[in-house]
C-alpha cells in the first residue's frame, strides 16, 4: 500500500431514514439518502468543494465559509456542509462568483497565517495549503503589518504532539473532535473575534489540562497547529499499512504511516469497524517501546538464575530449549512440563504454542493469561448461553437505551469503546454503574449515571441476585422471551430462588452497603427502560464468585429478554488485544480451539488425524496449579510466551517459589520482564509491527495484523515457536501465518469460513463465520442460544473467605489507568509515564485521617500475603474502608499483596478483594529492596567473549 | 477470619478448592451438587490433582466433607478403567514420530 | 464560594443550561468570576473546565479579576466615537490614572469599555458604578474623578 490520505467527504453519512432524494450537481444527476449534505453529495459524485472546518468525522459546523455553493432559486450562497440535499435541487459548486468569494475568504485566513510552508512540518500534508491552492490564492492584499496571531509560544507539554497557536485558523475542529469523538470536552475556544484562541481547559498546558491525549484533535487539525512530534522530527510519511493495535481488547485498526522502515505515526483507520476512526493515547502514540533500548534482540541462556545471561546464536538457543524439555520429560515424565500462550500474540502464534504443547509436549498443560482475567466469562457464558464470548458488536451500544456497567472502567481500560458509549449517553441513553469506585462514567463532564451502586467489593452476586429479585417479584420479566428461548422449568427454579425475601435489596443492604431503594430503582430501569445492554469487566470476574457473577448477569439478561438483537446483550470487555483469540485458539488446559473439551473423542480424533499423534484426553494444569505442582517438585519446565506472570499473577511469593522450583523456565518476550528473572532461556520476541497474523477483539472480530517492518530480533514469534517445535521433532512447515489460519479453520467449526483472502477483502470477520453464518456474526443468539435453550443457573452467594478483621481492616481492590497498560512492559517504556509515573494507593480522606496520612505520603500496604510501599492519593473516588491501586509498576509489585484465593470454578484470582492494612512508612519494604537487588543481579548480561 | 488463614500447602489448597466448588454448587441440592462436582473435577482437574484428591479421600477421609467425598468417589469410579499411562503420549524417547505439517 | 454554588444550584437546578445564570449570580455575589472557582462551577453543572472557561472568556461582561471599588465604563461604539469618544477615553485614562481595560493599582477603580448604552444622541456616554452619565467632557470627567475618589 502506498501513501494516500484517506478520503474525506466533509460531513458524516446521513442518519438512515430509508428515503432518497435526487438532485443535480454541476449538471450531473445524483440520487442519495435524505439528509446528506451538499458537500458530501458532491464528494461522493467525484467533485470536491473547498472546505476547512468540515471533516467527515465531525458534524457539520458551517464556520469557515469556504464551501459556499450556488443553489438555483435560492438567494445567497449557502454553505454546502450545512445544507442538506433536496429533491430537484440544482447545485453549482464551481462558478466565477464562487471562486471570487472563496478566494476572498482564503485571503483573510492567510493574512493571519505564517508563510513558512517550505519549513513547516505539515508541508505536503496540510489542508490549508491544499485549499489555498485549490481556490487559486495568489496574493494577500492586506499585507502582514497589522495585528496578527503569529509568533505565539508553542505548547510542547504533551509528550507526543505540539500545539502552535500561530498556525491555528480557529476552525474548531479540534474542539469538536474532543467533544463529539472523544467526549472529554477538554478544549474550548477562548475569547472571541480576533482574540479567539484554542485553549486546553483554562488556558492550561495540554499536559496540565483535562486532555487525555487520545489524538482526535491532532487528527482533526487541518494545519500544523496540532501535529505529532514524530512528524516534526522525521518528516511526512511515504506509505501506509493498515494494521491492528496490540493494546486492549477493543481492537482498533490503524494506518501505520511509514517513512521507509521508520514508523512515523499511527493514525486510526476510518474504515475500522471496532474503532470507527478513533483512538486512545496508547494505540495512537505509545508504540515507541518497539524500538526501546531495553529490547532484547539476541537469544540468551544460563545454567542458573544466579548467573549472568550469556548471548548465544538462535540455533544454540533453540536446540538447548528442545533438549532441556526432552531431558526433563525423560527424567520426570511427560506431564512435567507445560506452557503459557500469550494474549498479546496473534491467533496463529497462540495456536502454535498450544499445538506445540499438545502435539510436542504430549500433554494439555497449556494455559493463558485469560486464567487471571476472563476465565469466568468462558465458564459462565458457556454454561448459560453455550459459548464463551460477548454477544454484540461495539456498534450495538448506539442502539442501547439503558446501559448497565458492572465492574468495568471503560474510560480507562477500553477508552475508544468508552467514547462510543459516552456518545450514546449524550444522546439520552440511561446509565447504571455497579462499582465500588466512583469511576469517570459515574460522573464526568456531560455524563452522569442515573444510578451508581457503590457496593462493597466481593458482593456482586448478592447485588445481581437482588436486582433479579426485583425483576421477578415485581413481574418485570419478559415471559414471552423466556418461554420461547429458555427452559421454563429452570427459569421457575431460578425465579423461586431469587424471590426469597433473604435475597431482596433490603435484606442484602447490610452486605453490599447500597441503599435498597436505589437497587430497586436500578432494577426497574434496566428491566423496563427499553434495550438493556450489560457491559462488564474484571470487577466481575476477578473474585472468588467470578463465574457465579457472570452467570447471574446472564440470568438477568435472559429474564428481561435482553439477548439476541442489537442494542442489548451481555458484553465482557476483554482486557488484552487478543485475549478473546487466545481463548478461541485452545489455550485452556481442558479444551481445543473452538471450546471443545479434550475428552471429546470426536474432536480429539480430528486433531489426532491432523497432527499425526495420540493426544491426551485428560485436562492439563492451570497456571496456579502448575505453580503448585512445581513447588511439589512435579512440574519442572515451562515455556512462557509474552506474559509476565511474576508481576501480573496473584501472590508474587507463590509465583516466585513456583518458578524457582523449576529446572527450565523459557521466557519469550520483548524485554527482560520480571518473570525472566527466574528464567534459564530467553528467546527475544517480536512486536506486532514486525509480523503478520490476526487478533480477535472483544466483539469476536478477527482483524489483520500486518508486518510494517522486519523483526529486529530476526524472527516473528510464530517462526520461533516453529523452530522450537521442529527442534523437538515435529516437522512443521509453515511459510506464512495464513497457512496456520487455514489449519485453524479446518479444525475449528466456528472459524471454518475464515481465511486471509476474505479478511483482506472484507477487512474483518466476526466468528462464528462458517456455512451457517457466511458473513460472520455481529450479534449472537438471534434465533436461539448456541446451546439451544438459554439456561438459568441458580447462583448462590458464597462470600469470599478473604475478610477484613482487626489486623487487616481495609479492602484493597486493584485496577488500571488510561495511560498505562497491564504490567506496563510497553507503556512504561513510552512517553505515557508523563501521566502515571508510579502506582498510587487511593484512600478515602477519613481512612487517611485516621492514620495521620497526607496526600503523597509513603505508606506501607500489608496483607497476609505480603507487603509493599507506595505513595497515597487521598480521594473520595473510593468509599471509606476501600483502598485501590494499579499494578503497572514492578517497583510497587501490587501483587505481593494479593492472595491466592480464586474463583471457585476457574481459579481466576481474586484480585479485587484483599484485606489489608495501611500505615505510614519511610520507604521501600524489605521485599522491595531484596527484589530490586535480585532483579539487578538477575538481569546481568555477560559481555561477549572474543571469538577464539 | 482472614487473619488466621495462612498460606496453604498445595494439598491444603486442593482440599480448599474442592470444598469451595462444592459450596458454590450447594444450591443445586445434594444429588445435584455431587453430580456437578464430579463433573467439574473430571472436566477441569489434571490427572495428578485427581489422583491426589483420591489419595486424600483414601488416606485422610476426615479432611473431606461428605459431599466432596461422594463426588471424589464417583469421579474415581469414572476413572476405573485403567487411565492411560501418561507415557503413552509422545513418549520422550520417541521424538519425531509425528508427520503433521 | 463552593457553598454559594451549592446553594444556588439547589435553588435553580444544575442542568448544563444553568451556566450563564450561575455565572451572573457569582459575578453579582463576588464582583467577578475567579479562575480558581471554575473547577467548582464545572463540577456543579457537570461540565468540563474548558466548557466554563470558553463561556466566561467569550462574554466581555464576565470579569476574571476583582474590579476596583468603583467601575467606570466608557462607551466605544460608533456614535460615541463620532462625538469625540476616543479623545475622552484618552483623557479619562490620564485623569483617572488607569489605562482602559484595567484596574488601578490601588484597587480604587476600574476603567472598562462598553459597546453602546442606547444614548447615542447625547454621547459620549459613560456608566459610573451603574449610573449613566451623558455628554462626557473635561468637566464631567472632573466630577467623575471626584466621585470615584471616595
Amino acid at each position: 500500500m502506498t501513501f494516500a490520505r484517506e478520503t474525506d467527504h466533509g460531513t458524516p453519512p446521513a442518519l438512515s431514514t430509508g428515503k432518497t432524494v435526487t438532485l443535480t450537481i454541476d449538471g450531473q444527476s445524483v440520487t442519495l439518502p435524505e439528509g446528506t449534505s451538499i458537500m458530501r453529495a458532491a464528494s461522493l459524485t467525484g467533485g470536491s468543494i473547498p472546505k476547512l472546518c468540515a471533516t467527515d468525522s465531525l458534524e457539520s459546523f458551517g464556520s469557515c465559509r469556504l464551501c459556499l455553493v450556488e443553489v438555483e432559486g435560492r438567494a445567497g450562497y449557502p454553505a454546502s456542509c450545512t445544507t442538506p440535499v433536496a429533491d430537484g435541487m440544482v447545485v453549482r459548486t464551481q462558478t466565477d462568483r464562487l471562486k471570487q468569494l472563496r478566494r476572498g475568504v482564503m485571503e483573510l485566513y492567510i493574512s493571519d497565517h505564517p508563510l513558512d510552508c517550505l519549513t513547516c512540518a505539515a508541508n505536503g500534508d496540510c489542508e490549508l495549503q491544499d485549499q489555498a491552492g485549490a481556490v487559486g490564492l495568489r496574493d494577500v492584499r492586506y499585507g502582514y503589518d497589522g495585528a496578527t496571531n503569529m509568533g505565539q509560544l508553542k505548547d510542547q507539554s504533551n509528550p507526543y504532539f505540539d500545539f502552535d497557536p500561530s498556525k491555528c485558523i480557529v476552525c474548531s475542529r479540534c474542539v469538536r473532535a474532543c467533544e463529539e469523538v472523544q467526549g472529554t470536552f477538554a478544549l474550548t475556544i477562548e475569547g472571541k473575534g480576533f482574540d479567539s484562541k484554542v485553549s486546553a481547559s483554562q488556558d492550561d498546558s495540554f499536559l496540565g489540562s483535562e486532555c487525555v491525549s487520545c489524538g482526535a484533535c491532532v487528527q482533526a487539525c487541518p494545519t500544523a497547529s496540532l501535529i505529532e512530534k514524530k512528524v516534526v522530527e522525521t518528516g511526512t510519511p511515504d506509505r501506509a499499512v493498515v494494521t491492528t493495535c496490540a493494546y486492549c481488547g477493543v481492537g482498533c485498526t490503524f494506518r501505520a504511516e511509514m517513512r521507509g522502515e521508520e514508523l512515523v505515526r499511527m493514525v486510526p483507520w476510518k474504515e475500522g469497524k471496532a474503532n470507527r476512526g478513533h483512538s486512545c493515547v496508547k494505540g495512537r502514540f505509545a508504540w515507541g517501546y518497539a524500538r526501546h533500548r531495553d529490547r532484547i534482540l539476541n537469544p540468551m541462556i544460563r545454567a542458573s538464575v544466579s548467573e549472568p545471561w550469556r548471548e548465544v546464536s538462535w540455533g544454540e538457543a533453540i536446540a538447548h530449549t528442545a533438549s532441556e524439555f526432552r531431558r526433563i520429560q525423560a527424567k520426570y515424565g511427560t506431564r512435567s512440563i507445560g506452557g503459557i500462550t500469550s494474549s498479546r500474540c496473534t491467533n496463529e502464534e497462540t495456536f502454535l504454542v498450544q499445538k506445540l504443547i499438545r502435539q510436542g509436549f504430549g500433554n494439555n498443560n497449556v494455559d493463558t493469561c485469560a486464567r487471571v482475567c476472563h476465565s469466568p466469562t468462558g465458564y459462565g457464558l458457556s454454561k448459560t448461553f453455550g459459548t464463551s464470548a460477548g454477544t454484540q458488536d461495539f456498534d450495538s451500544v448506539m442502539k442501547a437505551d439503558v446501559i448497565l456497567v458492572i465492574g468495568a472502567n471503560p474510560t480507562d481500560g477500553h477508552p475508544v469503546f468508552a467514547s462510543r458509549m459516552k456518545k450514546r449517553l449524550r444522546q439520552g441513553a440511561k446509565l447504571i454503574v455497579i462499582d465500588p469506585r466512583r469511576t469517570d462514567l459515574v460522573k464526568s463532564p456531560h455524563v452522569q449515571a442515573e444510578h451508581h451502586l457503590p457496593l462493597r467489593p466481593g458482593t456482586n452476586v448478592a447485588m445481581l441476585t437482588a436486582l433479579a429479585h426485583v425483576v421477578v417479584t415485581e413481574k418485570l420479566y419478559d415471559e414471552a422471551f423466556i418461554r420461547a428461548r429458555c427452559d421454563w422449568d429452570e427459569f421457575q427454579d431460578w425465579a423461586d430462588f431469587v424471590s426469597e425475601p433473604a435475597r431482596s435489596p433490603e435484606a442484602i443492604e447490610p452486605l453490599t452497603g447500597v441503599r435498597a431503594d436505589e437497587v430497586r430503582a436500578a432494577a426497574r430501569l434496566y428491566a423496563t427502560g427499553g434495550n438493556g445492554a450489560i457491559y462488564y469487566g474484571l470487577g466481575v470476574t476477578e473474585h472468588s464468585q467470578g463465574s457465579s457473577t457472570v452467570m447471574a448477569i446472564a440470568n438477568l439478561a435472559m429474564a428481561t429478554g435482553n439477548v439476541g438483537r442489537e442494542g442489548v446483550g451481555v458484553n465482557p470487555l476483554r482486557g488484552q488485544n487478543n485475549v478473546q483469540g487466545a481463548c478461541d485458539m485452545g489455550s485452556f488446559p481442558h479444551e481445543f480451539s473452538g471450546y471443545r473439551h479434550v475428552s471429546d473423542d470426536a474432536t480429539r480424533g480430528l486433531f489426532e488425524r491432523a497432527w499425526g499423534v495420540r493426544l491426551d484426553p485428560e485436562p492439563g494444569l492451570r497456571i496456579p496449579n502448575m505453580l503448585d505442582a512445581a513447588t511439589d517438585g512435579r512440574f519442572k519446565g515451562i515455556f512462557i510466551q509474552g506474559e509476565d506472570i511474576l508481576q501480573s499473577d496473584p501472590n508474587t511469593h507463590h509465583v516466585a517459589a513456583g518458578l524457582a522450583a523449576m529446572e527450565c523456565v523459557v521466557v519469550q518476550d520483548l524485554f527482560l520482564n520480571e518473570t525472566a528473572n527466574y528464567a534459564h532461556i530467553f528467546l527475544p520476541g517480536s512486536t506486532f509491527l514486525e509480523k503478520d497474523g490476526t487478533f480477535t477483539n472483544a466483539e469476536r472480530r478477527i482483524q489483520m495484523v500486518r508486518k510494517v517492518m522486519a523483526p529486529l530480533n530476526g524472527y516473528a514469534d510464530w517462526e520461533i515457536v516453529q523452530l522450537v517445535a521442529n527442534a523437538m521433532g515435529l516437522n512443521w512447515t509453515y511459510d506464512h501465518p495464513s497457512q496456520i489460519m487455514d489449519e485453524i479453520a479446518a479444525l475449528t467449526p466456528t472459524f471454518a469460513g475464515v481465511n486471509y483472502d476474505r479478511l483482506e477483502a472484507e477487512g474483518s470477520l466476526q466468528w462464528p463465520a462458517n456455512e451457517a453464518a457466511p458473513a460472520g456474526t455481529p450479534t449472537m443468539h438471534i434465533d436461539g442460544f448456541v446451546r439451544g435453550k438459554g439456561k438459568f443457573v441458580v447462583t448462590g452467594y458464597v462470600p469470599t473467605d478473604e475478610k477484613t478483621g482487626p489486623r487487616f481492616p481495609l479492602l484493597l481492590t486493584t485496577g488500571r489507568i488510561l495511560s498505562q497498560y497491564n504490567v506496563g512492559a510497553q507503556t512504561r517504556r513510552t512517553g505515557n509515564t508523563a501521566w502515571h509515573p508510579e502506582d498510587r494507593l487511593e484512600i478515602h480522606p477519613s481512612d487517611a485521617e485516621n492514620r495521620g496520612l497526607k496526600d503523597g505520603d509513603w505508606v506501607t500496604l500489608r496483607s497476609r500475603a505480603g507487603e509493599t510501599t507506595l505513595r497515597a492519593l487521598i480521594t473520595e473516588r473510593v468509599a471509606p474502608g476501600v483502598v485501590y491501586t494499579t499494578f503497572h509498576h514492578p517497583e510497587t509489585q501490587a501483587n505481593v499483596i494479593t492472595t491466592d484465593f480464586s474463583d471457585w470454578a476457574t481459579n481466576c484470582p481474586e484480585y479485587k478483594v484483599t484485606a489489608v492494612q495501611v500505615s505510614a512508612s519511610n520507604g521501600p519494604s524489605e521485599w522491595q529492596q531484596d527484589y530490586a537487588a535480585q532483579a539487578r543481579n538477575s538481569r546481568r548480561i555477560a559481555p561477549l567473549e572474543a571469538a577464539e | 477470619m482472614s487473619d488466621d488463614i495462612e498460606v496453604m500447602s498445595t494439598t491444603g489448597r486442593l482440599i480448599y478448592m474442592a470444598h469451595q466448588i462444592a459450596l458454590n454448587l450447594a444450591t443445586m441440592g445434594e444429588e445435584g451438587a455431587v453430580t456437578a462436582l464430579t463433573d467439574h473435577l473430571t472436566s477441569f482437574w489434571d490427572p495428578r490433582m485427581k489422583e491426589q484428591i483420591i489419595a486424600i479421600a483414601r488416606d485422610e477421609p476426615d479432611r473431606l466433607s461428605p459431599l466432596v467425598a461422594a463426588a471424589v468417589a464417583r469421579m474415581a469410579q469414572g476413572r476405573a478403567a485403567p487411565h492411560p499411562d501418561e507415557d503413552q503420549f509422545n513418549s520422550v524417547n520417541e521424538v519425531g514420530h509425528c508427520d503433521a505439517g | 464560594m463552593e457553598e454559594f454554588i451549592g446553594a444556588w444550584t439547589a435553588r435553580h437546578g444544575k442542568s448544563r443550561d444553568r451556566l450563564l445564570p450561575l455565572l451572573h449570580a457569582i459575578q453579582e455575589e463576588a464582583g467577578y468570576v475567579d479562575d480558581a472557582i471554575v473547577p467548582a462551577i464545572a463540577q456543579a453543572l457537570n461540565l468540563s473546565r474548558a466548557d466554563v472557561h470558553g463561556v466566561i472568556t467569550f462574554y466581555h461582561d464576565f470579569r476574571r479579576a476583582a474590579p476596583g471599588r468603583h467601575v467606570v465604563k466608557l462607551c466605544r461604539a460608533e456614535s460615541c466615537q463620532a462625538r469625540g469618544g476616543a479623545a475622552i477615553e484618552e483623557a479619562a485614562a490620564r485623569r483617572l490614572g488607569v489605562p482602559m481595560g484595567e484596574t488601578r493599582v490601588d484597587g480604587q477603580l476600574s476603567l472598562e469599555p462598553v459597546y453602546c448604552l442606547g444614548l447615542c444622541a447625547i454621547g459620549p456616554n459613560a456608566l459610573v458604578d451603574g449610573r449613566p452619565v451623558a455628554r462626557v467632557d473635561a468637566a464631567a470627567l472632573e466630577r467623575i474623578a471626584a466621585e470615584v475618589a471616595a
